[in-house]
């Protein structure tokens, strides 16, 4: 069998992850597509928002201040930033590497763009660092307007409900999903690297997690696979530990030859500021 | 401790199924909508209510809300104000505006 077969021994992780995320857009797909057909209300199907887990962080505030969700929000919003919340502490960002569907569709219009290509067209370092603290401006930007407005303001510019709430109907929300798709063939995961706040707020929680992707240099050779196979662009073969940009897709252990170099293991000490790179996939 | 790369793979997905089905099984996952208890604004009128509910939400009886949103009294209370928009070639929102005029 072909090594680089997804069905091949040694790809297995890559198996079960892109299992996970076929699966969850699966059922994000089945809950947009449920809530057009019934409609929302007691008698009806819930709106997608409710298996939001960004809604449990919109909802929040209004949750633990007057007791009442936003509309459209629910428990179930709580429900899923509390067991998000948690996989970060205990795994770091791994929700947006094995979970979160919107992350899923990125990387496979990145891998038809890979395909198309041949390669990707990261950004310079000088214009990539500072866009990656665009998705922390995002986050604060929505919870001022969602606290302010006491609605979910960003939902009308949401390109995950423009998807998945199989609507389609011309918005900013549709557009933006438009534009992020054609950016994705170019840059593997753009939303996820510049744009999501959901992503800015794991970041933060990613290096307190209790595992952590550590390098290890006395086994690594240099041949930066890792580096190269990284659809966050990190630093990897030059870094200690990954830190809080990796989405722990593990896709640089799979890449990397020397099976001791790059090790999942529980430690105390947070990680080191995140590292960045993007040339190095060149 | 070292973590197998599939061993961390189930740990990431039984940890957040394992969140969703302790919280379903104490009842806490709760997704369905609830009518609201005071209207105020065209906002607080959601699309997926019908008629009777809109009646109930605004307290009013049907026949004002049909009079105010311009429908033939014999409309079916239980119609979706979503659905009768629709029927009318008019957008929810556009069609709730009529309750507040």
């Amino acid at each position: 069998m072909n090594k680089h077969s997804i069905f091949h021994p040694t790809r297995r992780m890559s198996l079960l992850r892109n299992a996970s995320l076929i699966g969850f857009v699966m059922l994000m797909g089945y809950f947009g597509i449920r809530h057009q057909i019934v409609g929302g209300g007691p008698q009806g199907s819930p709106p997608l928002d409710s298996y939001c887990v960004f809604g449990g962080v919109e909802t929040l505030w209004s949750y633990v201040t007057k007791g009442q969700f936003l509309q459209k929000t629910n428990l179930s919003n709580l429900v899923l930033l509390t067991a998000a919340v948690l996989v970060t502490l205990l795994t770091g960002a791994s929700f947006c590497g094995w979970i979160c569907p919107f992350g899923a569709l990125q990387e496979w219009i990145g891998i038809i763009g890979k395909r198309l290509f041949g390669k990707q067209f990261p950004l310079p370092v000088h214009i990539d660092r500072p866009l990656r603290y665009l998705r922390f401006v995002l986050l604060a930007l929505i919870l001022y307007m969602t606290i302010s407005t006491d609605k979910l303001w960003f939902e009308i510019h949401d390109p995950f409900k423009a998807f998945f709430g199989f609507e389609f109907e011309l918005s900013p929300g549709l557009v933006i999903l438009l534009l992020l798709s054609i950016l994705s063939i170019f840059i593997e995961r753009f939303f996820c690297k510049y744009l999501c706040p959901l992503g800015a707020l794991f970041s933060l929680l990613s290096p307190l997690s209790i595992i952590k992707l550590k390098r290890q240099s006395s086994h690594c050779i240099g041949c930066n696979l890792c580096n190269k196979s990284c659809p966050m662009g990190i630093d990897v073969a030059h870094v200690q530990n990954t830190g809080g940009d990796c989405i722990r897709c593990l896709q640089c252990m799979e890449n990397c030859p020397k099976p001791e170099a790059l090790i999942l293991e529980s430690g105390k000490n947070p990680s080191p500021p995140i590292p960045h790179s993007v040339d190095y996939r060149r | 401790m070292r973590v197998g790369k599939i061993q961390y793979g189930f740990t990431v997905l039984i940890i957040f199924l394992s969140v969703i089905g302790g919280a379903m099984s104490l009842n806490f996952w709760v997704t369905k909508q609830t009518i609201p208890v005071t209207v105020m604004f065209s906002e607080d009128i959601r699309g997926w209510m019908t008629l009777k509910q809109v009646s109930e939400a605004m307290k009013i009886p049907v026949g004002e809300v049909k009079e105010r949103l311009t429908l033939p009294v014999d409309t079916n209370d239980a119609k979706s104000l979503k659905e009768l928009a629709s029927e009318r070639g008019l957008s929810t929102e556009e069609f709730k505006q009529r309750l507040f005029k």
